[in-house]
């Protein structure tokens, strides 16, 4: 085999592991979630945001089965028009790896239509139960009692991490908090690395979190104020552009 | 899933008429994105952050996405300006220059399944030595059978630029395998 023969064999590749697809999926819906939100009519911001965050939070959980009923679509078929539709997100039947920490999760697909609080872990009629996979378990400390702590965390292993693998714990754990509907959680984590990390290499990732928070608690014109100091700080961030789209509208 | 095109490894049908969704796109070709970017050379650590750059850049472009065209070269264009941006970077230039040791082992197995593993880890060792600008044109034509026009056009260069390219990335790539051999004793 000739080296040019070599090179058109490797072909493009096979399928990344479907935690992490399945983690860029949750992270892309959170981040157009930002530009939906700051586009919806000021009157919808309450009854959108905490549905919004919920549907994420379903949409993660959902979309690794055949549950067709996934409405994390809402975010990625451009919420900000205003249209709110239902859209099935039919995932591939990934499969899970044969390492990675499964737990029994059923959802019931009414449940996501009418996003009623906390269908996790219920089991209704007909509905079969889906293996998912612990969210980010590698990343992140299993340490719930370091979810509300907003100062970091004093253990050697994690003082044996580089700055920037604290800086990423960190904004993990706030982006968790967000991913479970926990806003002031995510904003007190944002704020231990703001305080460890003020000029941080993730710094624009920590800004953009806060401005999620902010709007997952309501508070929205904190949220617009920050929205556009982080487009104008950051005009060529993967943020901007739906960050700017939105803003643009009244 | 109206233009399913079955996965992974698949070449997108040459006249698609229907625009696909982002949803289709992201379930698709994430792999794709993903070993672009990979042989683009950004790190394991930082491909995720990359892929969703990649792909919220595509959720917002998606209306000048022409259907007519292949979608694999356009997301290619976005992926190669990624890695440019995140290379320009000077905190990221250090590591880019280590090369994994792993991908120079081998497990044991038939040694004609061997011998074609150590040939395709070769390959991917020496293409990550072909500079950006001509690694993309290469992995486009050599690796995705691309043609020479549609790489200049979705790449934003002139067609005598992009075969240049692809004539120089030709020469890096073969004088690194020819290197890479040598080193490894093969002579």
């Amino acid at each position: 085999m000739t080296p040019l023969q070599a090179l058109k064999s490797l072909g493009t590749g096979s399928e990344p592991p479907a935690a992490v697809k399945q983690r860029v999926r949750e992270r892309i819906a959170g981040s157009l979630a930002i530009a939906s939100a700051l586009g919806a009519g000021a009157g919808a911001a309450a009854a959108t945001v905490a549905p919004a965050r919920r549907v994420a939070e379903l949409g993660f959980l959902a979309s690794r089965g055949k549950l067709a009923a996934a409405a994390l679509g809402l975010w990625l078929s451009g919420a900000a028009t205003g249209v709110v539709a239902y859209r099935a997100w039919q995932g591939d039947a990934e499969k899970a790896p044969a390492s990675a920490h499964v737990v029994p999760v059923s959802v019931a697909p009414s449940a996501l239509a009418a996003i009623e609080p906390a269908p996790v872990g219920l089991a209704p009629p007909g509905v079969e139960a889906l293996p998912v996979v612990a969210e980010r378990a590698p990343r992140t400390p299993a340490s719930p009692s370091a979810r509300s702590a907003a100062s970091p965390p004093a253990t050697p292993a994690a003082s044996a991490l580089s700055g920037l693998g604290r800086e990423r714990q960190l904004l993990d754990r706030a982006r968790e908090a967000l991913a479970h509907g926990d806003g002031s959680a995510a904003l007190a984590e944002a704020a231990g690395h703001e305080r460890a990390f003020p000029q941080g290499a993730l710094r624009e990732e920590r800004l953009a979190l806060q401005v999620r928070a902010l709007f997952a608690l309501g508070r929205r014109d904190e949220a617009r104020e920050r929205a556009r100091a982080f487009v104008t700080e950051f005009p060529n961030s993967f943020l901007t552009p739906a960050l700017e789209s939105a803003l643009a509208e009244p | 899933m109206a233009n399913n095109q079955g996965g992974m490894g698949v070449q997108q049908a040459p006249q698609r008429v229907v625009t696909p969704t982002f949803e289709e796109i992201f379930e698709l070709e994430f792999g794709y994105v993903w070993h672009a970017l990979r042989r683009l050379g950004v790190p394991a650590r930082d491909l995720e952050d990359l892929v969703q750059h990649v792909f919220l850049q595509v959720h917002a472009q998606l209306a000048k996405f022409d259907a007519e065209r292949p979608l694999r070269p356009w997301l290619f264009a976005f992926a190669l300006n990624a890695a440019s941006n995140y290379r320009a970077l000077k905190r990221h230039r250090v590591e880019l220059a280590v090369v994994p040791p792993e991908l120079m082992d081998a497990r044991p197995a038939a040694e004609e399944q061997l011998i074609l593993k150590q040939e395709l880890q070769l390959a991917e060792l020496a293409l990550s030595q072909v500079s950006l600008d001509r690694r993309g044109v290469l992995m486009l034509h050599e690796i995705e059978g691309h043609g020479m026009p549609e790489i200049a056009e979705v790449l934003g260069i002139p067609l005598n630029t992009a075969y240049s390219r692809l004539r120089l990335a030709r020469q890096d790539y073969e004088r690194a395998v020819r290197r890479l051999r040598a080193q490894r004793g093969e002579g």
